[in-house]
């Protein structure tokens, strides 16, 4: 069994409420500097760049992807035309053109489509 | 509800001087108790958790664990009363015999009284070893449980509790049987 409790209310320093209390502030105030630097690192201008990272990282992300969609879909809108250019000046008739474009082997419904669609 | 050290310590990294001050209030007298075992001079003690709450409001961003900052904090206190110490060696090995009145405590009569009982103390307190000064005054006037005081010194519970024994023995044997009776009574046993 332990013994009993010692007091020690004569070293306690919160046993008088004005020396305690005195000891706090000292705290604050020498605390006082610091406290003030910190708070002016967030001023509204400082919290919106620093919510601002995160967002410029994700629109960074999204341009780049965007970008990348919009080019490979040029090159293939390009590549189509070209195509298209090449068959009008070669008066390679609509279907085949067609064909062509597609890059496949026309089906024998193809050609008897295509025959049917140049009968007068 | 009260707030959570954790939310304090997000606060007063924000330069919340509310935050700030309740952690200052909170854990205060523990770093008190930390500083004067290591110490033995209650206005040492006192400057030293002054500097280490400063201290620990400067580095709190390296504070991992804000819901372990009484943990934090405390070593910081302790490595700040070493240090300061170091620095006094010859004056703090003296201070645990002398009477020192607290600051803005004028009341003679009263003071007097208490400043009998707090050279006593004190005198008594040096004669045990800085763990034992460490677990008797966290336990018996911070009022933490030997969890606690476990936790934080890294030792077991039992060995926490046989420290204590030891403590309050030793410093009953020097207090005497009368002179804190009425008091010890009042605040009972763990």
């Amino acid at each position: 069994m332990l013994p009993d409790r010692i007091d020690f209310s004569p070293l306690d320093p919160s046993a008088d409420r004005l020396h305690w209390e005195r000891l706090v502030a000292s705290v604050m105030a020498r605390a006082g500097a610091e406290l003030s630097r910190r708070a002016a690192q967030r001023t509204p201008l400082v919290l919106l760049a620093w919510w601002a990272k995160p967002a410029l990282s994700a629109a960074a992300v999204i341009a780049a992807i965007a970008i990348g969609t919009l080019v490979f879909t040029e090159r293939e809108t390009a590549e189509a035309e070209r195509m298209m250019g090449i068959a009008d000046a070669l008066e390679v008739p609509p279907p085949v053109n067609a064909w062509l474009v597609e890059e496949r082997d026309p089906t024998m419904s193809d050609v008897i489509m295509a025959l049917d669609d140049q009968q007068p | 509800m009260a707030a959570t050290d954790a939310q304090l310590v997000e606060r007063a990294r924000g330069g919340d001087a509310g935050a700030f001050e309740l952690l200052v209030r909170r854990y205060l007298r523990a770093a008190y108790a930390v500083a004067l075992a290591e110490l033995g001079d209650p206005a040492e003690a006192e400057d030293a958790c002054q500097d280490a709450l400063v201290t620990a409001l400067e580095k709190l961003e390296e504070c991992r664990q804000p819901e372990r900052f009484a943990r934090w904090l405390l070593q910081i206190v302790r490595n700040r009363a070493r240090s300061l110490r170091r620095r006094s060696a010859v004056r703090a090995a003296n201070s645990l015999e002398e009477v020192r009145g607290l600051p803005g405590t004028a009341r003679p009569d009263r003071d007097a009284e208490r400043a009998e009982l707090r050279s006593r103390l004190l005198a008594a307190l040096a004669t045990l070893t800085p763990v034992q000064r460490e677990v008797v005054l966290l336990h018996d006037l911070e009022e933490w449980r030997h969890r606690e005081i476990a936790e934080w010194l890294g030792l077991p519970e039992g060995t926490v509790r046989s420290h204590l024994f030891h403590a309050r023995r030793v410093l009953r044997a020097r207090l005497g049987a009368g002179l804190l009776v009425e008091d010890a009574d009042a605040a009972g046993s763990d």
